[in-house]
């Protein structure tokens, strides 16, 4: 992942944390307390300026865990993992008629995997 | 006469331990030394023996029951028990993550260390406030402490100077100055295999892990981060263990073993943190890197 990308993800996480403080009706006061940091702390945190030992990361996904898969939905999907960079990678390498045949295999399994939901009988 | 010849003997024998690190028998020898001074020493005695035994205790996570003391001695402002009791304080506090206190106790304890032209102690005053700033995200200023530390220790292999080289070359690491940064871990963690018991040996090696995945260098972090998660586990220290299986799930997953990133997060989930079932599926979607702080 490029660095621009990675410091993209730092700062959707800061936005994330400010988004559900608020949705919560937190101030930084509030919220610093319940994590046990400072307002300060929690304020660079939310600029994506503050590095976390992993307890304090995890304590504050903890304070959120209402619907955590959904809060990081759009900082994962701005995740391109090393597996979906290999696969990209690894179809690229491949010949142009081999890139459409697995392409037509994406499409016969995204077929068959919208006929699975649509028809669970 | 004989028994003031004990006293200091037992006392240097003390702080040759603890300057090695070996804090188990130091805390055995500083205890002595306490019982000694509490029945025939003087009040300056007593302290200096009681400093001593608390740096022990802190190390090994049983410091809270001499806070109290430590406080009443550095009220008497005898100029060394001072600033043993002002460091004792700040270590205490940093250990247990109480970042501000410790840096108000560590801002203490350099007074006194400047007032008596001791360099040794201005070196591990400048390395502790190196740390709480470090800890607080602060790495230029934290930087500057730790290049100050480096520049007062003697040029002579320590435990000492060995963790202040690991400290300022992971600042260097996270200023993405790479190059230097390897060099001062390196430098690090062989003065470390020469002078210190082996857990000493993991910070310089999390570190490395973390500047090699830095770097791409996937190989050399999983060596490192194996090395350094086998001496956390040897020594139970928790929080080294904790960190090393992060850093080796997140090298996995950059190289794209994905069932070996996930055994690494599973068992950081499952041992240190029971109650996040989704945080091996947000680790292995979300790079942390830029958040995590290996030395808060």
């Amino acid at each position: 992942m490029s660095t621009a990308g990675k410091v993209r993800q730092i700062q959707l996480v800061g936005q994330k944390i400010r988004q559900l403080r608020k949705e919560n009706k937190l101030t930084q006061v509030e919220l610093s307390q319940r994590l046990g940091i400072q307002q300060s702390d929690l304020s660079r945190m939310e600029q994506g300026e503050y590095r976390v030992s992993l307890d304090t990361l995890f304590r504050i996904l903890a304070e959120f865990k209402v619907g955590i898969g959904e809060f990081f939905e759009d900082v994962a999907k701005e995740s391109i993992t090393p597996r979906d960079a290999q696969l990209v990678q690894k179809f690229k390498d491949l010949p142009e008629n081999a890139q459409r045949e697995v392409e037509d295999f994406i499409a016969f399994k995204h077929s068959q995997g919208s006929r699975d939901h649509s028809d669970p009988g | 006469m004989e028994e003031r010849f004990d006293f200091e003997d037992l006392r240097e024998q003390g702080s040759r331990a603890l300057k090695a690190g070996l804090f188990t028998e130091a805390l055995e020898i500083c205890t002595r030394c306490v019982a000694w001074a509490e029945q025939h020493g003087t009040t300056e005695q007593e302290d200096l023996a009681f400093c001593n035994r608390a740096t022990a205790s802190i190390e090994l996570g049983q410091g809270e029951r001499e806070l109290g003391r430590l406080r009443e001695i550095l009220m008497r402002r005898g100029a060394v028990s001072s600033f043993l009791a002002a460091y004792n304080i700040a270590r205490y506090y940093e250990l247990n993550k109480s970042y501000r206190k410790a840096l108000f106790y560590t801002r203490i304890a350099r007074e006194h260390a400047e007032s008596l032209g001791r360099r040794d102690w201005l070196a591990s005053s400048c390395n502790l406030m190196g740390n709480t700033l470090l800890a607080e995200s602060l790495v230029e200023e934290a930087t500057a402490q730790y290049e100050q530390a480096l520049e007062l220790t003697l040029n002579e292999p320590s435990l000492a100077r060995g963790m202040v080289l690991d400290n300022l070359g992971y600042c260097h690491v996270l200023q993405g100055n790479h190059q230097k940064g390897h060099a001062l871990l390196v430098e690090s963690l062989r003065m470390l295999h020469r002078v210190a018991p082996a857990v000493y040996q993991t910070p310089p090696r999390l570190d490395l892990c973390f500047l090699y995945i830095e770097t791409g260098r996937y190989a050399h972090a999983i060596h490192q981060g194996t090395r350094a998660l086998e001496l956390a586990e040897q020594a139970n220290e928790p929080d080294f263990v904790k960190n090393a299986l992060y850093l080796l799930g997140e090298t996995e997953n950059l190289r794209g073993n994905v069932s070996g990133a996930r055994l690494y997060f599973d068992r950081l989930q499952r041992e240190f943190f029971p109650d996040a079932s989704y945080l091996p599926g947000f680790l292995m979607a979300v790079d942390v890197r830029k958040l995590v702080n290996l030395h808060a």
